[in-house]
Formats: C-alpha cells, structure tokens, sequence
C-alpha cells in the first residue's frame, strides 16, 4: 500500500485537498478525446519520442489535469491539441474534439478553433503577453477575431471580462501595459483573454508556477469559478501535486512520453497505482508533519527521449522493479485497476511489497 | 531553447562527473557548429590563404611594386600582367599581393590597439559602475559624436601620411566602440548569480573582473573583434583612398583605387580590381565573424 | 519625459564644446608651425613672407589660449569664421553646401529605411528560403564593398558603359555634380527634386550612400524578427487564433522594430562616413566633399565651423532616435512597472 499517512489524505481535514471534494466530477457531454497519440521531433541527435501513446478524456465542467517533471510530455500534448508545433511530427493516434479529429482539420479551421473553442494560458504571463500593447487591446484582439466585433464592442466586453477574473477597477487597467501588472493581475489578465469568446475548453499550461505562492490560490480560483460560470472544461497542466489535490477531478500522469496512471484525483492519490506516482505523493513536504522524516525524493534523473530504457522508462529508478525481469524487457500497456482507473505497472500495488 | 531541444535535453541518466566533460565540450561544440557553416569555413580560407599570401608574397608576385613595364600603360588583364598595368606601368597583380601585407598589419594591428583599450576601459567601467562609470561613459560619447571620418581625417593629417599612422588613428578612434560594447557584456554579468558568489566570498574587484567575468564575456568579445578587423580594413581603405594613409608607392589598396578613379572609362580594371581584394577580405571576416557567433551561441535557436 | 529631454539638450552643448576644442588643439598644439602646415606643409618649402603673411592675418602668432578665447567668442556671436583657402565666410559656405548634403542624406535615410527593413522582414519571415539566403549573402556582400568602389561601379555600369555603349542620352544617369543649372526653384518640398534631370544626378549617389546603411539595417531587422518569432507572446498570439499576417504585423513588428530604431541613430555616424566618400566620388556639393577637401588643405575655420554644425545636427538627431525608442516601447517611457 501507500504510504500516505492519515493527516496527509486528501479530504483529511486540513489539507489543501480538502476542497476537493466540493467540485463534482463533471458529467457533462465529451469534449476531447485523446486516443493513442503518438507525437516525435526529428533533431540532429535523433528522434525525440515526446508523446507516447497517450489516451484519455475531457468532458465538459471538468477539470483535467496533466501531472509530470520537466520532459515528461505534458506540455507537448497540449500543444499538439492546439497545433501550435509546426515541427512536431504526430506518427499515430487521433484527437477527436466534439466529434472531429482535429489532426485533419486544416490550419485555417484550426484557427477558428483555436481561442474560439479552445484557449490557452501560458506559464508566464509577463513574457506571454505583448510588451507594447494595452492589456484591453490585447484582451479585446480576441473578440475582433473571432466574435467579429467592432472596436468599441469588443473593447467594452474586454472591461468586462476583467471585471470578471477579479481586477479591480477594470476599465483604468485595461489602458495599462503589462508590465504595470502585478504577476497575479497578469495572470488574471491571461484568463480574461482566453475566456473572450467562451471557450468550451480552457487548457492553462503551469499557469501558476511563475507566481507568488500566495498568489497561486487566488488564480487558481478564479481558474475554477470561471470555469463554472462559462460552463467549460479545464486542462490543468502542472508539476506541482498540491495543485492538483485542490481542484482536479480526474488527472493524468505522464512520465518520459508516456502516461502512467489515470483516473479520478481520489483514486489516485487515495488507492495509488504506479511506484512513479507514489514516489512523487511521497516527496511532496507535508506541513502538518514533525519533520523528523527526511524528505523522500526519488533516485535518479528523468530519462533521455532519445534513449528511453528498455522496457518500462521508469525501471531504473524504480524502487520495486524486478531488473532483470519483466520491468526491463516489456513495455507495460495500461492495467484497469477498476472504475477506469488505469496504470501502466506490470505489477499491482499489492504486489510491490510482496516480496 | 526550442521545444524539442529543452524536452530532449532534460537529463539523461549521466552520472555526476558529467559536468567535467560538459565544459570541454563548449569550444569542440562551438567547432562542430562552426564547421557546418558554409560561408564561414569559406571566409576562413580566404583568410588563411590571403596570409599566406601576404607571407610569401615575394614569392608569388611575378614584379616588384616599382617595377615598371615601359610600353604596357594602363593596359588590360594580360598573361604577362594578370591584373592589368596602371598609370605608369606597374604590374597590378604584384602591387595588390604586396598590398595585402599592408591591409593585414594595419587591419590586425589597429583592431589590436582598439581592442586592448576598448576592453581595459570597458570592463573598468561596467563593473565600477556608479559615477565613474557614468563619467567615463559621458567622455566616450562625447567623441563618438565627432563624425568618425572627421577625425580620422584629422587625426591622420596631422601624424603624417604613413601606414604607422593610420594603425594609430584606427586604434585610438576604434576603442571607444569597443568600450561601448564591453561595458554593456559587463553591466549585465554584473549581475549574474556566480558574481555576487565570488563577492560574497570576499574575491577582490580585478580579480572578480578578469578571472570570473572577462571570460565569459569572450564570446561577444571575440564575435565582434573578428568583425572588427574587418571593418577596420574598410576604413583603411578609406583613409587610403582619401589619400590620407600610406603614400605611393606602397600599395595600399584603398590608395589603388584612388589612383585609378581617373581612368574609369578606359581602364576600370585599375579601380576593380584593388576594389575586389578590399571588398572580399572584409566579406570574409564578416563570414567569419558572423560563424563564429552563431557557434559560440548558447542560446541555439532552433537550426 | 520633458525633463529627459532638456538633459539631453544640455548635454549637447558640453559634447560640443569638447569635441571642436579637441579638433581646435589638435591642429594646433601639435608639432608643425600652423601657418607653414597652411601654405602647403614643410614639405614644400613655402616662402617666409607668405608664412608671415599668413601668421598676421589669422592672428597666428598669439598664444594658443588666445586664439582659442578668440574663436569661441566669435562662435558665439555667430560667425564661424573665415575658410583659409579661399576667404569665404564659413557661414556661407555651410548655407550653401548644407542643404545638398541634406538633401543626398534624406533620400539615402528613405531607400535605407524602405528597402532595408522590408528585405529584413521578408527574409526573416521566409527563414531557409531562396530569397532568405539570396538577402543574407547580399547584404554581408553589400556591407563589405567599400562605398567608394560601389560607387565607381555603379558610375561604370550605368553612366560610363551606356555612354560608350552609344545609349540614348535619356538612359544614361549622371556621376557628378548635382545638375545644371541648379536653382533653388528646383526642388519640391525641399528634397524632391523637380526636373527629370536633377533625378538622374541624384539616383547613383543616393543608392551608394544608401548600401551600407540598407544593408546594416536589413540584417538588423532580420535578426530581431527572427529573435521576436521565438518569443512567448508570438505563442499567444498563434494560441489566440490570429493568421500569420496577423501574428506577424501586429505583434511581431512593433517587437522587432526596437533595436533597429537604434541602429537608425547609430547609423547616422556611419553614414555621415560614407557621406565624405559618396559625395568625394560623385564631386556631389555638399558639407562631406568640402571637409574632405578642408581637412587636407589644413583649412582650419572650415573644418571647425562644419564639423561643429555636423556635431549639433547630429546630437539632436539621436536625441529624436531616442524620444521615438520611448515611443514605440512603452517599457521605457514608463519606467519598470508595478512588479
């Protein structure tokens, strides 16, 4: 088993995760439907396998998230949803969004969809957001694109918006450059521009890793209370556990390309299936500990893309990997552990400390 | 760094003496990336051969700069007189190979000068910072506003027209740039995490200056010195041809095409030809230069 | 802002004095008697009462510090002096000559920033292709060929060639002098020149003076586009659903443009450089000839009182430079922002 002690326990009082509760899973319609997404770079020094076999779902009021280190493929995933990499090769796999493979679609059909169905925020709003131009003109740009409006309309609805994810006095800031932002305002900023047009799908890559810690709540709320008023889904992409303990309802785990468990934010972090998992739940700092337990980290380095191990990628840090032995000779493909919660261990967590 | 490039990049499994074979590597890397660079490999020929050129001189112009050739004047390229013969019947192609040792010393000596100041001056003055800095800086811009061409003129009128000269003039007015430049390296390495380290551990100002930031600095430093001897033999050429350089009968190449500037309908080949050599040395440390600063690029954008 | 700016103005001045009194003593106070260097340089053994002559008419013999006093009071009530060489106000020489060398400059500064920053552009945005390695070749090519030799070539192929070659008068374009007769009716707007005769004067030494510049500013806006392409909020704006043309103008550009604004400014002193050539090859009649001409003459009032205009026109300048920069970077007009 685990070896998440009580007071750590999502939905124990007093841990962040608490709240996690209050958000239901959606069962709204099926937005985006990853099957078996395959995606590679050719570089000088060989091809770099960053999305391997990657399959999961994304239904309307949801919130998704993707979990994983630097490299791990989260970021490229949902960059290859939106089309953003013209040098990413996709080798196999579909990604059907409301019924159509966007992967066939042509750029300019992309381009409706893109901040028309669906949007993105990105890391650091202060890089990520135009140094020359207003915040309101840059907000309002979206709603001249895609909504057709005129300069004034689109402007007023900008204010709008702003008023929304929380910025006081709205109509002043929209005149402002982005560098007269705070980091938490810029970020607010960020999510007015992406929610212009009412996207039915909201991906937000590490949108709070660049902020202040007590700044990350804030946005993150506004992130969800805006998910539930426009009545959209959130992809969630980040490293950071303790922020997806408090809003994600099913989540994703990604380690070097591929995924390695899935399921509701619950299961995973209650009934954990994959040693790559526990070992990051595990190296997480706990606050309500006594700190007499050193902190747990887990051995080794994330893997090259281009020379992945043999065999299952995370045999070589893996605490209970049986080398040699089926851990280093075969891929493992992913195991429903029940309740559609799947990962991609030969073994069960049962198993681990079997021997 | 590019997606693909930072995704492939993170770790791989080394082992903890990587690190050591990670620093070597940055000028084997910078090699290898220079190496692919067509034109800088072809502008590092053309280099490489026009000192051999300058070297051996002697043994590969067929006539002496003075020799004339009575009965040949102003001609045409010719199997005798392969780059023609100017005003008084000296053979262009000797004068143009003796005239690369001239353009060589002085592109390389003056470039030396400006250089070695610019960069005593310029790391001074970035790394002191403060009013010294501000002071210094005000000094270099009140000269930069003289029109460089002014002051050349100027400045070589009065030492006299030799060759010795202009490698002054050029060295003397080169440095302020250089200054410039070097400062602003330093103002921003200034700031740089392993600076404020050796400070804390109490490192004396020189030696902070020249043994953690100097070499770090050496890539745009070294970038824009190759370019600058390129730009250099430009200017030489001007003053030559502006009559202000060395005089006939050095053959000067700027001073070549000054001298043939009178006969351009009948003889252009007087004025192309020291034209061409002047016009490809400086291309090729442009080439150069511009190779060597994509190769010592850390920050490779995507190829 | 306004006080940034009468800083900057006041700066101007000291830069002034020190850059003509560094000019006034190296003539001066180096070897060589000033009224010998006048008449011709040791070199030609002039004759003493000439020398004499000379000495008394410029006040030569008093000491230098007088001399200096002298000249600096007389700046200062507006005369810039007497040219040595041939008596002639120093004022009126500037009137005169000025306006040819401003003209020649604007036209230069128009070709350089129209063609250059376009060629930039396109050639950044059409990265790897033909056009793309065409222009980088070209303008290293363009950058490395002395203005001079450009200018004969250009005078060879389009004014000497068609000649010989018997081409119709009306093809053959002009390699000296600025047109004839030239009267002031005869330009529009002060730069536009009126008649089809005064273009064909103007075309060859304009591109001349222009290359250097065009090139410089090309590989400029080049590598800045290419810098700006990689950046986050050109992510953004793509993940915003704007089309390339989009992306390109309306976040890209306004990016790109910063740093070549700034080389605009530095470019001046350069092309002011190529100005003495261009106008020396092309016998154009402007400020840069005739302080070429002055300095070898040891013409010392002419060389002063030219440089001195040259050094105020172009301090202001780059204080216009700089004012556009904050203009285009709301970065810097505001200072650091609220972080």
């Amino acid at each position: 088993m685990s070896d998440l002690t009580a007071t750590d326990a999502p939905g124990a009082p007093g841990s962040l995760a608490e709240s996690a509760n209050r958000f239901g899973s959606g069962s709204g319609e099926l937005l985006l439907s990853l099957e078996d997404l395959e995606a590679v770079f050719e570089t000088d020094d060989g091809v770099v396998q960053a999305v391997d076999g990657v399959t999961f779902d994304v239904h309307r009021g949801e919130v998704f998230s993707i979990v994983g280190e630097s490299g791990s493929g989260k970021s490229v995933t949902a960059m290859t949803i939106m089309g953003l990499l013209p040098t990413v090769k996709v080798r196999s796999g579909s990604i059907m969004w409301k019924g159509q493979n966007l992967l066939d679609k042509s750029e300019n059909e992309m381009r409706r969809i893109r901040g028309g169905e669906i949007a993105m925020i990105f890391q650091d709003p202060l890089t990520a957001l135009n140094p020359v131009h207003t915040v309101g003109r840059q907000v309002a740009e979206m709603g001249r694109i895609h909504l057709d409006m005129s300069k004034k309309e689109a402007g007023e609805r900008a204010v709008e918006m702003l008023g929304l994810v929380g910025i006081p006095e709205p109509r002043k800031r929209a005149k402002m450059y982005p560098h007269e932002f705070s980091g938490g305002m810029r970020q607010r900023a960020m999510i007015a521009m992406a929610i212009m047009c009412e996207p039915d799908l909201l991906i937000a890559d590490e949108p709070t890793t660049a902020l202040d810690v007590t700044v990350q709540a804030q946005v993150l709320e506004v992130l969800v209370d805006i998910k539930d008023k426009i009545d959209s889904a959130i992809m969630l992409i980040t490293h950071d556990l303790g922020v997806v303990a408090g809003l994600s309802d099913q989540m994703m785990v990604m380690y070097a390309g591929s995924q390695v468990e899935l399921g509701t934010t619950d299961e995973i972090f209650y009934s954990t299936a994959h040693p790559y998992t526990e070992g990051l739940l595990n190296s997480v700092p706990d606050l309500l500990s006594d700190h007499s337990e050193p902190l747990v980290p887990i051995k080794g380095a994330p893997p090259s893309l281009i020379n992945r191990p043999s065999g299952c990628a995370f045999h070589p840090r893996c605490p209970y990997a049986r080398v040699p032995g089926v851990c280093s000779d075969t891929v493992p493909t992913l195991r429903d552990e029940g309740h559609g919660h799947l990962s991609a261990c030969h073994f069960t967590s049962v198993d681990w400390t079997g021997e | 760094m590019s997606l693909p490039e930072a995704v492939a990049d993170s770790g791989a499994g080394e082992d903890m003496f990587s690190d050591e074979v990670r620093t070597t590597s940055l000028w084997v890397d910078a090699w290898k990336r220079f190496r692919r660079n067509k034109l800088a490999i072809i502008g590092m020929v053309f280099i490489f051969g026009l000192i051999l050129v300058a070297i051996f001189a002697d043994l590969i112009a067929p006539y002496s700069i003075t020799e004339r050739d009575s009965g040949e004047f102003r001609s045409g390229p010719s199997w005798d007189h392969l780059f023609g013969t100017d005003i008084i019947g000296r053979d262009v192609f000797s004068r143009i190979v003796y005239g690369s040792r001239v353009s060589l010393r002085i592109g390389i000596f003056s470039t030396f000068i400006a250089m070695f100041i610019g960069i005593l001056v310029g790391s001074f003055a970035g790394y002191t910072g403060g009013k010294t800095e501000g002071f210094i800086m005000r000094f270099i811009d009140m000269f930069l506003a003289i029109p460089y061409i002014v002051l050349a003129i100027a400045v070589a009128t009065v030492f006299g027209r030799s060759e010795n000269s202009v490698i002054l003039v050029l060295g003397l007015t080169g440095w302020l740039a250089v200054a410039r430049i070097v400062r602003s390296t330093f103002l921003q390495l200034k700031k740089v995490e392993y600076v404020e380290a050796a400070r804390a551990l109490g490192f004396g100002k020189f030696r902070i200056m020249y043994r953690h930031i100097l070499p770090n600095a050496l890539q745009p430093i070294i970038v824009f010195g190759t370019i600058a001897i390129g730009s250099t033999i430009l200017a030489e050429a001007a003053l030559s041809f502006l009559g202000v350089g060395p005089q006939d009968p050095t053959p000067a190449w700027g001073l070549m095409v000054s001298q043939g500037k009178g006969d351009l309908a009948n003889a252009p080949h007087l004025t192309f030809f020291p034209g061409l050599a002047i016009s490809l040395t400086v291309l090729a440390f442009v080439f150069v230069g511009d190779g060597l600063r994509d190769a010592l690029d850390p920050k490779l954008k995507d190829r | 802002m306004t006080s940034y700016i009468i800083r900057r103005i006041l700066i101007i001045i000291p830069t002034v004095f020190v850059a003509i009194s560094f000019l006034f003593f190296l003539f001066y106070a180096l070897p060589g008697d000033p009224a010998t260097l006048i008449a011709g340089g040791a070199e030609r053994n002039p004759n003493p009462i000439q020398i004499q002559q000379i000495t008394e008419r410029y006040g030569l013999d008093d000491p230098i510090l007088v001399q200096f006093f002298n000249y600096w009071k007389d700046v200062l009530s507006g005369d810039l002096g007497e040219s040595f060489q041939r008596g002639q106000s120093v004022n009126d020489i500037l009137k005169d000559k000025a306006p040819n060398s401003i003209r020649l400059g604007i036209w230069a500064f128009i070709i350089e920033v129209i063609v250059g920053i376009s060629v930039g552009l396109y050639s950044a945005i059409r990265r790897y292709s033909i056009a793309d390695k065409i222009t980088t070749i070209g303008t290293a090519a363009l950058s490395a060929i002395p203005v001079f030799v450009l200018g004969f070539i250009l005078q060879y192929v389009f004014a000497v060639l068609p000649n010989k070659r018997g081409w119709p008068e009306w093809m053959q374009l002009r390699t000296s002098g600025i047109s004839a007769p030239r009267t002031e009716e005869e330009w529009f707007l002060f730069f536009i020149p009126v008649g089809p005769d005064q273009w064909r004067y103007l075309v060859l030494p304009a591109i001349t003076l222009a290359s250097v510049s065009t090139a410089l500013a090309a590989r400029m806006m080049r590598g800045s586009m290419l810098e700006v392409q990689g950046a986050d909020y050109m992510r953004t704006a793509k993940a915003k659903g704007l089309n390339e043309r989009q992306v390109v103008a309306r976040h890209g550009l306004r990016n790109a443009m910063l740093p070549v604004i700034t080389l605009l400014g530095i470019d001046l002193g350069v092309t002011i450089g190529s100005a003495v050539l261009t106008e020396t090859v092309f016998s154009w009649p402007g400020l840069g000839s005739t302080i070429a001409d002055a300095v070898t003459a040891r013409d010392l009032p002419v060389v002063l009182g030219l440089t001195l205009a040259v050094v105020v026109v172009f301090s202001f300048i780059n204080l216009l430079v700089d004012i556009s920069y904050a203009w285009f970077d709301p970065r810097v007009r505001l200072g650091e922002g609220s972080d």
